[in-house]
């Protein structure tokens, strides 16, 4: 996924009320009516943060006789899990290193200065 | 031990990553700015970092290659701004496989009694999108690292996942 449609699906879904559609999406296709039910907000506001789904790809629209459906698209939503899973297995493993490294660190300067951890601050480069 | 936080704001080309350390600031400090000490951690276990340079001081440069199982080499480089200190390690970060995409990256560490809360900000002004890691971009392997751009999507070809919302 391109670095601008990183951003567009990440700005799509910063927005409860859009998390809200996506998730009512994710029980099936719905019209824009139907959408709007449960919120005290106008059939245009809705349409309009469908449009934002539907420019991240998050969402796509089809006429079924007078109808317009919205449907759920997952792919994006996957592309942007994925790409936030390498970013935490990058940190996540070199922070399990770096906890090894500094016990050992840890471990080694007590071996050397003793028990006695007031002898002196034994702290070498 | 602490788990890894990450955050990212939607809009902003900016990624937080706190941690707690169970060791002295000055420790953790010197494991970020010893080169000796910095290969030995940073990156997933399966790449081996080797630094060709880093002076860690006011205008000192860094250079380091990350090199995955394959054999595949990944360069990195960037500028000391200001003398590193443990208030404060500030340097640009630059994927050399994306040139002219720098990014900014902060660490600060905190005494928790102890213990260490460190906290790096990643910030890529000139970037539209946050600062990512190189292997969210186009190669299934891992090279990732903390503040590259991406140039193009990931060509592994999944299917649409099935995904549960909360």
């Amino acid at each position: 996924m391109g670095t601008d449609r990183l951003s567009i699906v990440f700005g799509a879904l910063a927005d409860p009320t859009r998390r809200a559609l996506l998730a009512r999406l994710a029980d099936g296709e719905a019209t824009v009516a139907e959408l709007a039910a449960p919120f005290s907000m106008s059939q245009p506001a809705i349409s309009r943060h469908l449009k934002v789904l539907e420019h991240a790809g998050l969402v796509s629209r089809t006429r079924q006789a007078t109808a317009r459906l919205s449907r759920l698209e997952a792919e994006p939503l996957r592309e942007v899990t994925t790409w936030l899973a390498r970013y935490q297995r990058f940190w996540d493993e070199s922070h399990e290193r770096l906890d090894d490294l500094l016990a050992a660190l840890q471990a080694g300067e007590e071996r050397r200065s003793g028990p006695d951890r007031n002898s002196e601050g034994n702290h070498d480069e | 031990m602490s788990k890894t936080a990450i955050t990212a704001e939607p809009g902003i080309p900016m990624v937080i990553v706190t941690r707690e350390f169970d060791a002295p600031r000055d420790l953790v400090f010197r494991a970020h700015t010893d080169p000796d000490l910095l290969v030995q951690w940073l990156g997933p276990r399966d790449l081996t970092t080797a630094v060709d340079r880093y002076e860690a001081r006011n205008g000192g440069t860094w250079r380091y290659r990350q090199t995955d199982a394959d054999g595949n080499t990944y360069g990195f480089h960037g500028v000391f701004h200001g003398d590193p200190s443990p208030d404060g390690i500030v340097q640009t970060f630059e994927f050399e496989g994306a040139p002219g995409h720098v990014c900014l990256q902060t660490v600060t560490l905190a005494d928790r009694g102890g213990r260490t809360l460190l906290r790096t900000v990643s910030a890529s002004p000139a970037a539209s999108a946050p600062p990512r890691p190189s292997s969210a971009l186009g190669s299934s392997t891992s090279t990732s690292s903390p503040c590259t751009r991406s140039r193009s999507a990931p060509a592994d070809g999944y299917s649409p996942a099935r995904t549960t919302w909360s």
